[in-house]
């Protein structure tokens, strides 16, 4: 059984993902050598990584019809430590978003991005009506927005914004009448100020500022975005070079392992190693959206769906904000950027989404 | 299906939007702003540090170090960073080599700025006793200072360099941008918490260091100058002085000293008069020297020859209202114009000058090069002052005429005499020898002034034969050497005051060159101020003597009178003049009976050794004595007599080329305008000059 479905294992989607991480490895490199010649955060992305394609594998070989029946539970589970992290957790740059045991941590908010979308995806399966009807859309709603309040509320704004294409799966393909989006957009622009002023952090209507104006303060919020467009910028059209980023290197851009590692990328690889990166992207996203269409039910459509916004969210959001297009959050760059959650986040979502191409046949 | 399709299409039409914004800022950021931010980049990433370059060395013309810079090292401190000021500046402090007290380094220390110098150049072993301390905040910076070994030696001439190595005087300062070389660039790497340096950039400018400069100076021959200077500074009790050595023939400085001087190591000590160089910067009336001036052009113009008989009179020559006086109220009568130059008459003198007139007079002044810069490649080097002839009051042809009323620089002064010395050719004294860099290549050399002609030869060779009598018989004879023959002229000037002259200051010197038919040797030694006596045959021709005799015998010249001439050593001879000096060499002279050896003495030494002898002196003739009855070694004539034969100088004799002699009793006054340019057309026996010579008279 496992041989035939072998067969179908879709090699170029699983390979383009694997080139990202490796390019996504390198880059670690170029970003970390320097300060820390022990090279010790590479190497423990290559662990992650280990463990990540471990996960993929066996969220590849169970079948995701299986993994439907257990994602209440899945989903179950993460809803409870997220709210667990809540009363007990503690804060790590202003968030309480980490589980730690022992050497080991973990953020559950980032494996509750792919139970969410198995709990949306099954929940789809199962409804297959053109249009929802309202219980079925606060439902559809609901699975999305629980866990997303839940992280608003570590607050870690960055990740519950990655929900949003979850929000727009369900209410796009679960079919909203454009009246309901106009009236949903309306309420939205009603509550912005009700955010500013009674949700957001200083510190994210800070970032929410320095994004409008991010020359107002080059040393203070600014500095990030700044050094982001100044590596990228530097970069030019060929780049610095491997391991020749300046920018990096020196220190000038922060987290330039984890969420700016494209800025890196930007630098040392130029224009033509942004567009074959981006690139390579697009013939993942293109993939991911082909097995969607090629699924063999409603239940591995919308999981590939799902998995597959993710990855444009994340690639589009986290390279939006370095380039000044967006505000600054915590958005790591889809198997690239240093991290043990979201590596394995995403190789799971590979696996699902290859779970679904092999098994796009019926009855196998 | 198509519901489903048409919502697909509208998502990815937004998200293609999207990602065509993000291509679109990509390319706006990359490649079209790319150089704008390459900028920002290098902006904040990259200084540019200032390498200082090494400053070249100054050496002496056979390469002995005068001046060079050393490793030191400057420690600052970041007042924010020390965390304990007070112990900090109690250990800082108590480091042997820091001067600074504890409460000053402690001040500096408390104050708010991020940046505060706590000691500059410090030798290599006090900053690394200081980089034991290991205090927090506390920095070092690698410096180099500028060391003179040889302390004060030379020091007016090389002048000395501010703290942050820029020359400040003498040839430090003209010279700096030869000696400073070229501050170095180098590009470095700077990271985010301006935390090291990361040095290593490629594209460095690496600093070119400073060139070494050879001066003509000899530090040999500028010490014997400084000592013999200082001594007579010290025995007449004289206020300063100043003395040149050059060679006449291609006019290089040898030595010039300059007193009282500093030590350019520390030239803060010193006042800042001592950091002048006189020799330069500073004018004097010269006086009775500047008798060569007038009688090179009298001589060159035919108004005067050696043996013509001038009368001086009873001491005392009147212009207008004014009257002009011998030195120490002397009257010499009908003497010759050699005679003139011997006693250093002023009434001879001026006499000639009156004969030139005031531009003849003028233009051989300008001719030697008075009143203008030599080009000397010393800094503040003044032109001396010599005023047209439509700036000249009655008095002026006749004060000039005798070294007043025109100012000179002693260094313009030894440049004339070396043009006499020459033969007439005048050369431009030279300090500089050539420029170097590290691989002891040529890379400057100064150029050097054709020779001008001011006098013939053959007025150059009477006049020499004139100041070689100076020395032999006249007012010089304390510059005389026992082995060279000396040519030279005293100085006696009063000091010029307003409204006239100081009555009791003076300025002793005298300029010579030796040996005086070769001449290797131009000394010249000015004193200033003289407490003990005013004289510079009495005051300086013994500095003059001292500098010549070390300094013929360091150069290995051999000597120009054969040795079985010498009746005495000179040191003997010295002994027997009025002139006390060296009197505690006289003791090494052997302790002679009967007859002393009285040949190749002038006359007045030699009367005055006869004198000494207990005998009684008939001199037969002028010059050097030749031989004598009875002769050296016989037991005393019982009549106590001797007979001296003189004649002049072993050497080729000056034939007095002129007989011309003007009638005497007429040569005064207004009747010296007849004889303006008549030669040759009277004649007069020179008199006797032994029997001229003044009873007493002391040197001049």
């Amino acid at each position: 059984m496992f041989g035939r479905l072998l067969r179908n294992l879709d090699l170029n989607f699983l390979g383009t993902a694997l080139v990202i991480a490796s390019i996504g490895c390198m880059l670690i490199y170029s970003a970390t050598y320097f300060a820390d010649p022990s090279l010790a955060l590479l190497h423990k992305q290559f662990v992650w990584l280990s463990i990540a394609v471990v996960l993929m594998l066996i969220f590849l070989f169970v079948d995701y019809h299986v993994l439907f029946d257990v994602a209440p539970i899945l989903y179950g589970i993460g809803l409870l430590l997220l709210a667990y992290l809540l009363v007990w957790g503690h804060a790590v740059r202003h968030h309480k978003s980490w589980i730690i045991i022992g050497a080991f941590q973990f953020q559950p908010s980032e494996f509750m991005k792919v139970f969410t979308a198995l709990m949306l995806a099954k929940f789809f399966d199962s409804n297959d009506r053109a249009y929802l009807n309202l219980r079925s859309f606060i439902i559809a709603v609901g699975i999305v927005l629980a866990p997303m309040a839940l992280i608003l509320l570590q607050p870690d704004f960055g990740t519950a914004v990655t929900f949003t294409p979850l929000l727009f799966v369900a209410m796009f393909f679960g079919g909203i009448r454009w009246k309901v989006w106009v009236a949903m957009i309306l309420i939205g622009v009603m509550l912005l100020p009700l955010a500013w002023f009674f949700f957001l952090k200083p510190y994210q209507k800070e970032r929410i500022v320095v994004f409008l104006n991010p020359e107002r303060d080059p040393k203070g919020s600014g500095f990030q975005v700044m050094q982001a467009k100044i590596a990228i910028g530097s970069g030019g059209i060929h780049g610095k070079g491997f391991k020749q980023g300046t920018q990096a290197k020196y220190g000038y851009l922060p987290v330039s392992h984890t969420d700016f590692i494209f800025s890196v990328l930007g630098e040392e690889w130029g224009f033509i190693g942004v567009i074959i990166v981006l690139g390579l992207y697009l013939f993942l996203v293109v993939q991911a959206l082909t097995i969607a269409k090629n699924a063999r039910d409603r239940g591995g459509t919308f999981l590939a769906v799902c998995l597959t916004c993710f990855f444009i969210f994340h690639v589009l959001i986290n390279v939006s904000m370095q380039i000044g297009v967006l505000p600054t959050t915590g958005i790591p760059l889809p198997l690239i950027s240093y991290g043990g959650s979201q590596a394995m986040m995403f190789f799971i979502a590979v696996g699902l989404i290859l779970n679904v191409d092999m098994r796009r046949f019926v009855n196998t | 299906m198509s519901t489903s399709h048409k919502r697909l299409l509208q998502i990815f039409a937004f998200l293609a939007a999207w990602a065509f914004i993000v291509v679109a800022r990509l390319v706006q950021i990359q490649i079209v702003r790319h150089d704008e931010y390459m900028v920002r980049a290098l902006r904040q990433q990259e200084r540019t540090i200032t390498l200082t370059p090494v400053r070249g060395s100054i050496m002496d013309a056979r390469g002995r170090v005068l001046a060079e810079s050393i490793s030191a090292e400057s420690v600052y401190a970041d007042p924010q960073v020390v965390a304990d000021a007070k112990a900090a500046a109690k250990a800082l402090a108590a480091v042997p080599g820091i001067d600074a007290t504890a409460k000053e380094i402690e001040e500096k220390l408390s104050s708010g700025g991020g940046f505060v110098w706590v000691a500059r150049q410090l030798p290599l072993p006090v900053a690394a006793r200081v980089r034991q301390l290991k205090i927090n905040g506390v920095y070092f910076l690698e410096e180099h200072r500028r060391s003179y070994p040889r302390g004060t030696l030379a020091a007016n001439v090389i002048g000395y360099v501010g703290v942050d190595g820029q020359g400040l005087a003498g040839i430090e300062h003209s010279f700096d941008s030869y000696v400073r070389g070229h501050a170095g660039k180098v590009t470095v790497l700077r990271d985010a918490r301006r935390g090291a340096y990361l040095v290593g950039a490629e594209g460095a400018n690496r600093p070119a260091d400073g060139k070494d400069v050879v001066l003509t100076i000899d530090s040999v021959i500028q010490f014997i100058t400084e000592r013999a200077l200082s001594r007579a500074i010290e025995k007449y009790r004289a206020s300063g002085g100043s003395a040149i050595v050059m060679d006449p023939r291609d006019g290089s400085i040898l030595a010039m000293a300059s007193l009282p001087t500093f030590d350019p190591n520390r030239f803060g000590d010193f006042p800042p008069a001592s950091w002048r160089n006189r020799n330069v910067q500073d004018m004097y009336e010269p006086g009775s020297t500047f008798k060569i001036v007038t009688a090179s052009a009298g001589l060159e113009e035919g108004v005067v020859t050696p043996s013509q008989i001038l009368d001086c009179g009873d001491g005392t020559f009147q212009i207008g209202n004014n009257f002009i006086h011998e030195h120490g109220g002397n009257h010499y009568g009908l003497i010759s114009f050699e005679e003139v130059m011997m006693h250093s008459s002023n009434i001879g003198a001026l006499q000639v000058g009156l004969a030139l007139g005031p531009q003849r007079f003028y233009d051989y002044i300008r001719r030697f090069g008075f009143g203008k810069r030599t080009g000397i490649q010393l800094p503040g080097e003044t032109a001396g002052l010599v005023r047209r002839t439509d700036k000249w009051s009655a008095l002026s042809n006749a004060e000039m005429s005798i070294g007043q009323e025109v100012g000179v620089t002693p260094l313009q002064l030894a440049r004339a005499v070396a043009t006499v010395a020459n033969g007439g050719v005048r050369v431009e004294p030279r300090i500089v020898d050539r420029v170097i860099d590290a691989e002891g290549q040529t890379v400057y050399q100064p150029q050097r002034a054709a020779p001008v002609r001011v006098i013939s030869e053959k007025t150059a060779a009477v006049l020499n034969e004139i100041l070689k009598a100076v020395v032999a018989r006249g007012t010089g004879v304390n510059a005389a050497l026992a082995d060279q023959i000396v040519a030279g002229k005293t100085g006696t000037a009063q000091v010029a005051m307003r409204g006239g002259y100081s009555p009791d200051r003076f300025i002793a010197s005298f300029a010579g060159y030796v040996p005086a038919d070769r001449p290797r040797l131009v000394i010249l030694v000015v004193v200033d101020e003289p407490r003990l006596s005013q004289y510079g045959g009495t005051v300086a021709a013994p500095a003059f003597r001292e500098i010549a005799e070390a300094t013929l015998r360091y150069l290995g010249v051999a000597p120009s009178i054969p040795a079985r001439s010498l009746a005495l050593p000179v040191a003997q001879l010295a002994a027997f003049s009025q002139e006390p000096a060296h009197s505690e060499r006289a003791v090494s002279g052997e302790v002679r009976t009967g007859v002393p050896d009285l040949r190749g003495l002038d006359a007045r030494a030699a009367i005055a050794r006869a004198t000494a002898a207990g005998l009684l002196v008939r001199a037969v003739g002028s010059g050097v004595v030749q031989s004598q009855i009875p002769i050296a070694g016989e037991a005393l004539p019982t009549d106590r007599r001797i007979v001296l034969n003189l004649s002049l100088d072993p050497a080729p004799a000056m034939s007095p080329s002129s007989t011309a002699v003007a009638p005497v009793a007429r040569l005064r006054g207004y009747a010296v305008t007849r004889l303006r340019g008549e030669r040759g057309s009277e004649t007069a026996e020179p008199r006797n000059p032994a029997t001229a010579l003044p009873a007493g008279a002391g040197g001049r």
